[in-house]
């Protein structure tokens, strides 16, 4: 038989062209691969900057809603006191003169005729106010006219008879006519009833308070409140409703915490809000604390005579109970707190509803103590009074307070949850930092080690090269010789460069998981840091709360009547 | 089932004889808050607190005293007015944190701090941990925390 001699020089140049062109597939394939790379983290990125857009879009919504609730209440708050002086503005006339009266009968500088002309007028002027005739009922004593002043008096008492008597209470004690002062004190006390007091009962309070009542009527005074909150005590769910009074108003001085303190925790902690809210609750007991301490730190400057300080009284008297007002008090209040809380309605709320007892016409003795105490500049209460309602309080602050903090000490979470990455694990005080961070190395370790094994030959791989070389074989065995073995050689040539590939896309998916478990690893370890931190310091805060109550319980109501210079230290019961 | 570590088992079966011998109460509503609002007596407070060191696994007595003493501090009150349980922080040490006394089963038990309690005894486990406090009494829609001094907190 013959030599055949074949000449497959063709066949290996055809070859080394499907070699060069593998080659060059090979590189379109890489090429492809990065940008698929490329586009998978435009992609990442393109998410992660949507979801930052989102929340900065509700932020901007939120901020904006804000800002225009802000920028009514601001506009709102001028119209009310536009109204109420337009409404009420004319009072202040009949108000300036009560003082006015008194003060020019001292100096007896001022006609009589001039002041008997004056107060007439003002009754024309303001039909129905109970000041007017009161004025003239004054002026009519004070230029010994009995008919007169008994005629207005009376009706000065058909209009308001408790503000009425309160009025005559403090003008007989300026003019210290002491049995008659007592007297006009015993009547306001008669047509008082403990659970719906008028707002004015709070004059009583500053006037017992700041030393103007002396002898019989501080006797009497000391002895009516005693009665009505043994009263009030009987009285089945009152002490609890106290205690809830008192629980609901130290609650609005829980503090915020602040936007930037402990940043890891706010971000990777589903327990976040717990752990804040346990931190404000636990700061409220220094807000308390600074607050009774300054309440009860410092002098009281007593007005020089009694006539100033009855004046002062007077004044308040006649300026902040007149019940008339009082829906567009309580409006005006609820846009200032809507101006103060930057547009927040619902915080403005909250601190409304704490303090909407001190805008009520009518309320129970001890709501009157409870707003004289927390808000004094609505009820109108002065230092002292502040201070002996506190004192007179104690009891139910501190039941309150114990609630709160009891309430509070409960939602206390145990554990908190952290988030890094894929991991998630619970630390009560931060302090299990190994343990934790050997757990999150293992998930990772598990992770990476699935993530390389995952990494192998495809099924599409196999799938082309499968088909590649048995179009290849049946070709050639259909006599396409040069065709199918070129195909089948592309085919080896695809399959053999996937295949050197994969360490490659092995070592790729390895780094980008260990650069995950070192940013989680830093993450858990900031967050633990930061949570022994919250841990300490909601510890040491809450410990103050023995301090708040310590400071309660050794006040004393007596002590915080004051004594005015021209009398001798009265002891109370 | 927790581990044993005193006797066979840390759930010991108390019999709780009070509910037939309770009086039909008279007080409701505020009077009722009221009178659970009251300090508890020195006697209460040390025999609740004697609950825990596994005494009462050697010594049956001390736990009908436990309830005797329930019913000394309410007599005036129905068994379904009284405290269903009590919740406090558990001595024997890890992994147990906190112990309950089950009045209406009638049982004692002490739970590691990783075991849920029963999901009513559950929420006074931060308080019952609270060295404030000496115990904690649990009511179906309430809970009263005891002071060392006996003063009670409430938690609505």
């Amino acid at each position: 038989m013959g030599t055949v001699h074949v000449d497959l020089s063709g066949v290996e140049s055809a070859i080394k062209v499907v070699n060069s062109n593998i080659g060059v597939i090979a590189q379109a394939v890489e090429n492809v691969g990065t940008r698929v790379e490329y586009v998978a983290q435009e992609q990442a990125d393109a998410k992660s900057k949507l979801e930052d857009l989102y929340a900065e879009f509700r932020e901007f919504v939120a901020t904006d809603i804000r800002q225009k609730e802000r920028q009514f209440a601001t506009t709102r708050v001028i119209e009310v006191r536009q109204t109420l002086e337009k409404k009420f503005g004319h009072y202040a006339v009949v108000r300036r003169q009560t003082t006015g009266i008194l003060q020019a009968t001292d100096l007896a500088v001022v006609r009589q005729d001039t002041m008997r002309t004056a107060t007439e007028n003002l009754m024309i002027e303001c039909p129905g106010y109970w000041l007017a005739p009161s004025l003239v009922a004054l002026t009519g004593w004070i230029v010994d006219n009995r008919e007169v002043a008994e005629k207005a008096l009376n009706e000065a008492l058909k209009r308001d008879d408790s503000k009425a008597s309160l009025f005559f209470t403090l003008v007989c004690r300026r003019a210290r006519r002491m049995e008659a002062a007592a007297n006009w004190l015993m009547r306001y006390f008669q047509i008082q009833n403990p659970i719906a007091l008028d707002r004015e009962v709070v004059v009583m309070l500053d006037a017992l308070a700041n030393g103007v009542f002396g002898g019989a009527a501080l006797t009497t005074c000391t002895s009516v409140i005693d009665e009505w909150l043994g009263e009030l005590e009987q009285q089945a769910g009152f002490p609890e409703e106290q205690r809830k009074r008192w629980g609901e108003a130290l609650d609005l001085m829980t503090p915020k915490v602040g936007p930037d303190e402990f940043p890891t925790l706010r971000k990777y902690s589903s327990t976040w809000p717990k752990l804040e809210a346990a931190l404000a609750a636990a700061r409220r007991n220094q807000v308390i604390l600074d607050f009774f301490a300054s309440l009860f730190t410092g002098e009281i400057i007593v007005p020089p005579s009694l006539e100033s300080a009855v004046d002062t009284l007077l004044e308040s008297l006649v300026t902040n109970f007149d019940d008339e007002e009082l829906p567009l008090r309580r409006e005006e209040r609820m846009l200032t707190l809507i101006v103060e809380e930057g547009g927040d309605k619902g915080a403005a709320q909250r601190r409304y509803d704490g303090e909407s007892d001190s805008f009520s016409a009518q309320t129970n003795f001890a709501a009157m103590l409870t707003n004289s105490a927390m808000y004094p500049e609505r009820s109108g209460a002065t230092r002292a009074t502040q201070r002996y309602a506190v004192s007179r309080s104690r009891q139910w602050i501190i039941a309150g307070f114990n609630d709160l903090v009891a309430r509070n000490r409960a939602q206390v979470p145990l554990q908190a949850e952290i988030t890094c990455g894929s991991w998630k694990g619970t630390s009560q005080d931060g302090l299990n930092e190994p343990q934790l961070s050997t757990d999150l190395a293992q998930h990772y370790d598990g992770r990476i080690e699935e993530a390389v094994n995952a990494v192998k030959i495809t099924g599409g791989t196999w799938a082309i090269a499968g088909i590649g070389a048995l179009f290849g074989i049946l070709l050639m065995v259909g006599g396409n010789i040069l065709i199918g073995l070129l195909l089948l050689v592309a085919a080896g040539g695809f399959f053999f460069f996937k295949y050197s590939n994969l360490d490659k896309v092995r070592q790729a998916t390895r780094q980008a998981l260990e650069n995950e478990r070192d940013e989680a690893n830093r993450i858990l370890k900031a967050a633990l840091a930061e949570l022994t931190d919250l841990r300490r310091e909601i510890a040491q805060e809450d410990a103050k709360a023995g301090s708040v109550v310590e400071l309660l319980s050794e006040l004393s109501s007596p002590q915080f009547v004051l004594n005015r210079p021209e009398q001798a230290r009265a002891v109370m019961a | 089932m927790p581990r044993p570590i005193l006797g066979s088992s840390l759930t010991t079966t108390i019999s709780t004889s009070a509910p037939a011998t309770a009086p039909r109460s008279t007080i409701h509503g505020p009077r009722l808050q009221q009178r659970l609002r009251e300090k508890r007596s020195a006697k209460y407070a040390e025999a609740m607190t004697r609950l825990d060191a596994g005494k009462h696994h050697a010594d049956r007595t001390a736990i009908e005293a436990l309830v005797d003493a329930i019913a000394n501090e309410f007599p005036e009150l129905g068994i379904d007015q009284r405290p269903i349980g009590i919740v406090s922080q558990c001595y024997l040490g890890a992994p147990y944190q906190v112990h309950i006394c089950d009045l209406e089963g009638g049982i004692v038990e002490h739970f590691e701090s990783f075991r849920a309690m029963p999901p009513l005894f559950e929420r006074a486990r931060t308080l019952a941990l609270h060295p404030s406090y000496a115990f904690i009494e649990v009511y179906s829609d309430t809970l009263r925390a005891v002071s060392l001094d006996g003063s009670v907190s409430v938690i609505e």
